[in-house]
């Protein structure tokens, strides 16, 4: 059987009145009563409690996260009459980080799917489609949970980027289901 | 299977995957749900692979947290989330020792930091030394051994965890790890 550091085979004889002569590897710490084994177990012990600071570090580490400002790019609002622009001839957009916030937002709300990827394809600041992975629950109808999905992102783009979110036609909303798991995907 | 509108519950029962999953598309709350779960495991190892120094090994697990944070997109999952979370620290701690100077280890703070057996001051104070001369061996070893034999005692992973979470070979957590135990054994003997 080969031995490793680890193995607990290559505790060397403590058997009285034996010497090994060459502790093997790992063997001085494997005694029952060793210092270096007391110590880490206190350790051990003390790594099972949050360390005392820990509170004031965890609050710093959220308040940057909630600070940091990832890559997005602007995308222009739609309008009824189809027009990009307003009356002053300027445009309004709204950031693409915004947009997959609120599609990831309405598609959290269900136990049988989730998004995986919500990928926005925009060109010259116009939304021109929407790749939409998802994890979706063993058991649920497919076919009946990408329909509702795509009316679902539809919704949610279209109330921050205006009815017409095509400028004149359709959005694509292509869905991609790209993993089954047992339960409810949001906790599995 | 019907589908059913709720609330996710409670996320602090999400699987790592789920977590994952929702943090790469930007959900904070899900991600601090991750900060939670292992920042306090990775603030001691950040603690101890920097000797003891609070300021150190809080700026090591920000840093790493924020790495983690802009860069879970790429996160494939080849690697389990913690082991990840854990070369992050070990990346970030190594870049601060190096710029670092060498500093003494400050007994007070070990001491603060060592566990306190309320009824029996003796032992307590026993305890507590003890684990102060395990930080200022552990303070003498390289640091890859150190972060070896933190990773495997402390934490509990294995080789091949290790092996990933510091990008070394299987073999070379081995040699590492029989260094080290071998080191800190010689260095704690004066205890027996």
């Amino acid at each position: 059987m080969a031995l490793t550091p680890d193995d607990p085979n290559t505790t060397p004889s403590t058997t009285p009145g034996t010497t090994p002569s060459a502790p093997p590897s790992g063997a001085a710490d494997a005694r029952p009563g060793d210092p270096l084994e007391q110590a880490t177990a206190l350790v051990r012990a003390e790594s099972a409690e949050p360390p005392q600071q820990w509170g004031e570090v965890r609050d710093r580490i959220r308040d940057r996260v909630r600070l940091l400002v990832l890559p997005a790019e602007p995308v222009r609002l739609s309008r009824l009459d189809g027009a990009a622009v307003d009356d002053r001839d300027s445009t309004m957009t709204v950031s693409s980080r915004v947009l997959r916030a609120a599609v990831r937002q309405r598609l959290s709300g269900s136990t049988t799917h989730v998004p995986d990827a919500i990928d926005l394809e925009i060109e010259d600041e116009l939304l021109t489609g929407l790749r939409l992975e998802l994890v979706v629950a063993f058991g649920a109808d497919l076919a009946a949970v990408v329909g509702r999905v795509r009316d679902d992102v539809a919704e949610a783009l279209a109330a921050l980027l205006g009815p017409d979110l095509g400028f004149g036609t359709p959005l694509r909303i292509d869905v991609e289901i790209v993993d089954v798991v047992p339960g409810d995907p949001r906790l599995v | 299977m019907q589908e059913i509108e709720e609330s996710p519950g409670d996320l602090t029962e999400a699987s790592d995957d789920a977590l994952v999953r929702a943090a790469r598309l930007g959900d904070q709350d899900a991600f601090a749900v991750i900060v939670d779960r292992y920042g306090p495991g990775m603030y001691q190892y950040a603690m101890r692979l920097v000797a003891g120094h609070d300021a150190d090994a809080a700026e090591v697990v920000q840093e790493a947290f924020i790495s983690a944070w802009r860069s879970i997109g790429t996160f494939a999952g080849r690697s389990q989330l913690r082991t990840w979370l854990f070369s992050l620290v070990h990346r970030r701690a190594v870049d601060l020792l190096r710029k670092r100077r060498p500093t003494p280890i400050d007994d007070e703070q070990l001491a603060l930091e060592s566990p306190v057996a309320d009824d029996d001051p003796l032992r307590s104070t026993i305890d507590a030394e003890l684990v102060a001369a395990l930080q200022e061996a552990l303070a003498t070893l390289p640091p890859t051994q150190r972060a070896v034999w933190l990773l495997r005692e402390t934490e509990d992973m294995s080789y091949e965890e290790i092996a990933e979470a510091l990008s070394i070979p299987v073999g070379s957590v081995r040699g590492h790890l029989h260094r080290g135990r071998r080191t800190l054994a010689e260095r704690m003997a004066r205890w027996r």
